[in-house]
């Protein structure tokens, strides 16, 4: 009995020991970013609210400084009252919006702002609701339940093509994040985050370094491994025009959630508008090409396919719409991403870089002066 | 397949869990030879195909050589030997020769032939070099070379011998195993032993480290000087050869170890590989403790075969140079490494050896901080490897003599030095690598009478497994960075 409840506690001490040096390890060594992202079961993912912190970004290879307000958003402190004479954009977006790797004022939200505030007459504030890996179902919540009550006038969902359609849908990705789906009554019902997930994995983020290197290397794990069984990521099946019926149903899903933004921004006099992000390989001829080679015979690979069927779906539900991709095809001529002169995503492959940024606020600011999409506020 | 992709991560535990669920020995080997196969065809199915016939050629040779005892009283049977060793030899070293080096001969003549003023026409094939088939064709070769001298019997089961030819731990960098050692372990059968398997699995992560760890770490800035070594001053590139020093050592004897380890987990034991090779102190006793299965092949069965040490010593010399010829051309069909080679050669005959004999267990001798002498001596055969090393890696040996003339010109340049401080202060690259390094001399020094560091008898429980699991996680860490490397022995 002695022995065996020696032994046992043998293993107990082992166990915190080997936990202890992993956990120094990694806060001492590990390049893997720690997370700054909070599960909330009211709007899903959203960053660590009030954070003030320099965080290295390995996609950029520079430490940025990363900022959030009491919201958990990348964006200065959002008063409730609106001051007069101010009109507000709330930008939702995922990792393209939120942007971890520059600072914020070289980002696109921040870029549009004062794009507009420039036109004579007008007082714009853009509001920063992006935050990586959130849904449109999320964002479609966060409305609800938060960026509604800021007053808004117009809203403008940044839709990542290369992402997106596959966050919607929980038949196509596990992240635990807020979705919607579209519930056996034929309605859209919210599928959140649990409280036990929330709270389980915000002590573990909170306290232990270890914890969220874990986590990033099993993805990384997970996603090699079904890249050794199936070359072409699962989120690349975005551009196959004959991807089956999971990505028909996330497309459905996709359809239905701006559908009913459309008209619970309609019914509180919101603007609601729509821009499609591009993806480096939609812009780039070599990336694109090494899609299609993993993707193998039998696929019917697009390189506009999404940006085709989003804009149906905006055309449909009557959203003005605009597509990227033309403009960003027009700044990379050659589109051949080893042209560091035409580069327009960090690494020639990952998310914008600032001059990504630049364009893309300038082609939306352009869009919107044109076509008169944003309501005639502030003025 | 190689030992740091995540396909073997998966390959091993299955083959590994299977091999041990069959009892019976003939099985376990099937499942070898099966498992070898697709683990050498991972690179490209073809290669499958000429290992096989390597393997066919030389199993009917040795049934044949062992039919045909030769009858010393009639004299009859030798000829018949001799003709059977030389279609081994000749099979064998004509798939090196025409996979490995027919692009260095061809070019070779060439550029002999336009210095003597005749211009023929060019010649040009694609053949791409097979994996691992110096190493593969080289261990049939003794296998055929030991029937032939009577040292070993043949086999008559050909799951056995194939097994012994493609066995995948060792299958494309060595350790060379010899028949004689390795072929009655697969003609045994195999009981588990958890000792076994914890040590495979400690000497695993070992080799692990160094390649993924250290090995890895080390290739970016070696690359980057010896890229354009005309650009570079001369203190970066003796840097950088310091650390290519390192690079290979821990990226070859680093795979040696995962193949030792990852054999013991299958109950098979493999020579020794690797044993602290930079605290040799005489350039023989170098080449006792680096790449012992080559090096010991060679002494073996070319220049025993030359005649060794049994003639006048200019002939002796003679034949421990030729030897270094031949092992530098084995390692790469260019130059530079026959010049590698052979610098290894003079300077083993020229240089005086050390008085006394030092153990193999116990390099730099037993204590802890070395007697003055030794450590000039390590220190000496260390800079003389190192400089030799410059061969081996520089692009063509134009850019070797000129790395050479680089470093001996530009060393007292102080300017060079300023540049390597400042990317240490400015904790670029050489940061991280130095503090390494040093870490990883310290383990070696320590740990030097040990077939490797991760073995701590005695230890208390808590402690050990701290230890793996921080090896771990830097394996981990650092594997996940995107900077990984092949093993540089697959070239060869």
């Amino acid at each position: 009995m002695i022995l065996k409840l020696r032994t046992t506690a043998e293993w107990l001490v082992t166990l915190a020991g080997v936990l202890l040096v992993l956990e120094a390890c990694t806060r001492f060594f590990s390049t893997v970013p720690e997370s700054v992202i909070e599960r909330d079961e009211v709007i899903g993912v959203r960053f660590e609210r009030s954070l003030d912190r320099h965080r290295y970004d390995a996609e950029s290879d520079r430490v940025v400084r990363l900022q959030t307000n009491t919201q958990g958003f990348r964006d200065d402190e959002w008063d409730r009252e609106k001051p007069d004479g101010v009109g507000r954009l709330v930008v939702f977006g995922d990792s393209f919006i939120a942007a971890n790797a520059l600072p914020r004022d070289q980002i696109l939200v921040s870029r549009l702002e004062k794009l507009l505030n420039r036109r004579q007459g007008l007082r714009w504030e853009a509001m920063n609701f992006g935050v990586g890996g959130s849904s449109t179902g999320q964002q479609l919540v966060a409305y609800r339940k938060l960026a509604s009550g800021y007053g808004p006038d117009a809203v403008l969902i940044c839709f990542g093509t290369s992402s997106d359609v596959t966050d919607n849908s929980s038949e196509l990705s596990s992240n635990p994040i807020l979705r919607c789906r579209i519930a056996g009554d034929g309605q859209l019902e919210t599928v959140g985050v649990t409280a036990a997930q929330r709270r389980s994995s915000q002590v573990l983020n909170r306290y232990s370094r270890f914890y969220d290197w874990q986590k990033h290397v099993v993805n990384r794990f997970v996603k090699q491994v079904r890249r050794g069984v199936q070359p072409l990521e699962l989120r690349h099946r975005v551009y196959d025009a004959a991807s089956g019926p999971r990505f028909q149903r996330a497309w459905e899903l996709t359809a239905r959630i701006l559908e009913q933004f459309r008209a619970e921004t309609s019914r509180d006099g919101v603007a609601l508008l729509v821009v499609s992000i591009p993806a480096s390989a939609q812009v780039y001829r070599d990336q694109f090409q090494r899609l299609r080679e993993q993707a193998g015979s039998g696929s019917r690979m697009e390189e506009d396919y999404p940006d085709t069927r989003l804009a149906a779906v905006c055309r449909r539900a009557g959203i003005p719409y605009l597509s990227l991709l033309p403009v960003f095809r027009a700044a990379a001529p050659d589109r051949d991403s080893g042209l560091l002169s035409q580069r327009l995503f960090l690494k020639g492959k990952g998310h914008f870089n600032k001059t990504g940024h630049d364009l893309a606020a300038g082609a939306i600011d352009e869009w919107l002066a044109r076509s008169k999409a944003l309501p005639a506020v502030g003025r | 397949m190689s030992f740091t992709s995540v396909a073997f991560l998966v390959f091993l535990p299955v083959v590994w869990a299977i091999y041990w669920c069959l009892r019976r020995r003939e099985w376990q080997n099937l499942l070898l030879v099966c498992a070898s196969y697709v683990f050498y065809g991972w690179w490209d199915a073809r290669f499958c195909v000429l290992m096989l016939t390597s393997s066919l050629v030389d199993y009917g040779l040795g049934l044949a050589l062992g039919r045909s005892a030769p009858d010393s009283e009639t004299g009859t049977g030798f000829r018949r030997r001799r003709l059977l060793l030389a279609l081994s030899l000749a099979a064998n070293l004509g798939l090196l020769g025409v996979f490995k080096y027919f692009g260095f001969f061809v070019d070779s003549f060439q550029a002999a032939a336009t210095l003597l003023g005749w211009s023929p026409g060019a010649l040009t094939l694609e053949i791409i070099l097979p994996v691992g088939i110096s190493f593969y064709t080289f261990q049939t070769l003794s296998y055929t070379i030991d029937i032939y001298r009577g040292r070993l019997q043949p086999t008559r089961n050909l799951v056995d011998y194939l097994a012994f030819v493609s066995f995948f731990p060792q299958l494309v960098a060595g350790p060379i195993e010899r028949a004689s050692r390795l072929l009655p372990q697969f003609q045994q059968p195999r009981c588990w032993d958890r000792e076994a398997f914890g040590e495979g699995l400690r000497q695993m992560l070992w080799g692990l480290f160094k390649k993924v760890v250290i090995a890895d770490s080390l290739a970016g800035p070696v690359a980057a000087a010896f890229a354009s070594p005309e650009t570079a001053g001369g203190p970066r590139l003796m840097v950088a050869t310091v650390l290519f020093a390192y690079q290979i050592y821990c990226d070859f004897s680093g795979y040696s170890d995962i193949a030792i380890g990852t054999a013991r987990l299958f109950g098979i034991g493999l020579m020794r590989n690797f044993a602290y090779p930079y605290f040799s102190q005489s350039i023989v006793e170098f080449w006792q403790r680096w790449h012992i299965s080559l090096s010991t092949w060679f002494r073996d069965y070319v220049y025993i075969a030359l005649g060794g040490n049994r003639g006048r010593r200019m002939q002796t010399w003679r034949n421990a140079v030729v030897t270094f010829l031949v092992s530098g051309l084995w390692h790469g069909a260019a130059w530079r490494f026959v010049a590698w080679g052979g610098l290894h050669g003079v300077s083993l005959v020229a240089l005086p050896r050390p008085p006394e004999k030092v153990s193999i267990d116990h390099p730099g001798g037993t204590r802890l901080v070395p007697a003055p002498v030794v450590l000039l001596r390590m220190i000496l055969v260390f800079t003389l490897v190192c400089a030799f090393w410059v061969f081996f890696r520089a692009d063509s040996l134009a850019d070797a003599w000129l790395v050479w003339k680089k470093i001996a010109t530009e060393i007292h340049v102080a300017e060079g030095y300023r540049e390597l401080v400042l990317e240490y202060q400015g904790r670029g690259p050489l940061f991280g690598i130095t503090h390494l390094l040093v870490v990883f001399l310290v383990i070696e020094w320590l740990s030097r009478h040990k077939p490797h560091p991760v073995d701590f008898p005695g230890w208390p429980r808590p402690l050990r497994w701290s230890v793996y699991s921080a090896l771990a996680w830097f394996v981990i860490e650092y594997g996940g960075r995107g900077d990984a490397n092949p093993f540089i022995y697959f070239q060869f």
